[in-house]
């Protein structure tokens, strides 16, 4: 067999894998069910719009058609009905939705995984499957966006604190963020601040060094929580913050022995396997 | 060609799909001067530059309040949802010309905006400015 064959072979057998559980399936509802909540928001109260222009306007048609398509596609995602249509058509409208009107990265981030969980359940092929190759393309697309992120803020301006600091002091300015004052004293010192942006840009990295090797489970799942919970508590990013921890969790194997794609996991498992170890 | 090699063909053109226009993003940033411990980022789409890029933050109060729409807003915060969304700019100066607008809504000539600004700087500096 020649070698282009044998890749042929290999990827035909790779995307012919079914996944070992359900995670999968579960990730696929749990990042619907997040952003069908944020999007259900958005269509009632107009965040987006307000967000757009905060003087009193004339809403933007465009805008209200892109959010009940992405509502529609949540519900059918969280339903798991027609989940290649509804995944894509999810995708579609949320890079429209960046690229065209709102350039939020939570937008960009979620039009990637939308196309990827689009394919959960066989894609356009198939129904009823749990395809493996979405699964590890998941992993590789976390891994890739904390690696990408986390190298990025290796400038003078995140490593100062700077960044952390306009963003604390904004909320307690703006807001009366509820800070325990300890915690408001210690972010309104730039040295501080700047310890921390290191040390979230170096968290950063190391969960994109788990999410590629696939292990250890718990370290994983500990960033997440620590990077994420942070970035809601300390800087009101919660549905983003949510759905990255819930990908962590959901995607990471729970096996202590990380698996490459060339071994056995390219073999279809028993139905009944369970992948908790 | 057999159904599972389209199979295999479809899925890795959706990836290679994913990886360009990622990777694309990672090489604009590059072009445009981003260099790790050196030149910050720019916005640029799927580049993943989550709270890279350098910002200022204000708060805008008016005194006394403005009024749209029959409600009394003494805080730019006042029309926006108590958590998540928001309606922010990247520089002071955008604050300052959205405050004047919101001098539009004032019920009387008397009323001043206050803004509050943060900057990357560890600086906080407040300042007053009359309607006109």
């Amino acid at each position: 067999m020649s070698p282009v064959s044998l890749a042929i072979e290999r990827i035909s057998q790779w995307v012919g894998a079914e996944d070992a559980d359900q995670s999968l399936a579960t990730f696929r509802r749990v990042f619907a069910g997040v952003w069908l909540l944020y999007d259900a928001i958005d269509l009632v109260w107009g965040t987006t719009e307000r967000s757009l222009s905060w003087f009193p306007h004339a809403r933007d048609w465009r805008l209200a058609a892109l959010q009940v398509v992405l509502v529609a596609s949540g519900l059918m995602l969280v339903v798991g009905k027609r989940i290649w249509m509804f995944g894509m058509a999810a995708a579609a409208a949320r890079a429209t939705e960046a690229l065209e009107m709102f350039p939020l990265n939570d937008f960009y981030f979620c039009s990637i995984v939308y196309a990827l969980i689009a394919h959960s359940g066989g894609g356009p092929f198939a129904e009823g499957r749990r395809p493996k190759w979405v699964h590890d393309a998941l992993l590789v697309e976390f891994a890739w966006v904390y690696l990408a992120t986390g190298v990025l803020k290796l400038n003078r301006d995140w490593l100062s604190g700077g960044h952390l600091f306009v963003r604390t002091q904004y909320l307690v300015q703006s807001q009366d963020w509820p800070f325990p004052l300890p915690v408001e004293r210690a972010l309104r010192s730039l040295p501080i601040d700047g310890v921390l942006a290191t040390v979230g840009a170096a968290l950063e990295i190391l969960l994109s060094g788990v999410m590629f090797a696939r292990r250890p489970y718990r370290l994983g799942v500990t960033l997440a929580v620590a990077i994420h919970g942070a970035g809601a508590l300390i800087t009101n990013v919660w549905f983003f913050s949510a759905s990255m921890i819930a990908g962590v969790a959901l995607l990471l194997p729970r096996t202590h022995r990380a698996k490459s794609l060339t071994d056995s996991r390219l073999r279809p498992p028993p139905r009944a396997a369970s992948d908790d170890g | 060609m057999r159904p599972a090699r389209w199979q295999g063909v479809y899925c890795l053109a959706l990836l290679a799909a994913l990886v360009v226009i990622q990777g694309r993003a990672e090489v604009r940033q590059w072009q445009r001067g981003y260099r790790p411990l050196g030149h910050a980022p720019v916005r640029v789409p799927y580049s993943w530059d989550m709270f890279a890029i350098r910002i200022d933050r204000c708060s805008i109060r008016w005194d006394p309040p403005i009024e749209i729409a029959g409600a009394r807003v003494s805080r730019w915060h006042d029309r926006t949802f108590p958590i998540e969304f928001d309606t922010v700019y990247d520089r002071a100066q955008a604050y300052e010309g959205a405050a004047r607008l919101g001098c539009a809504f004032r019920t009387t000539h008397k009323t001043v905006f206050n803004l509050v600004c943060v900057h990357g700087d560890g600086l906080i500096d407040e300042s007053s400015f009359a309607c006109h």
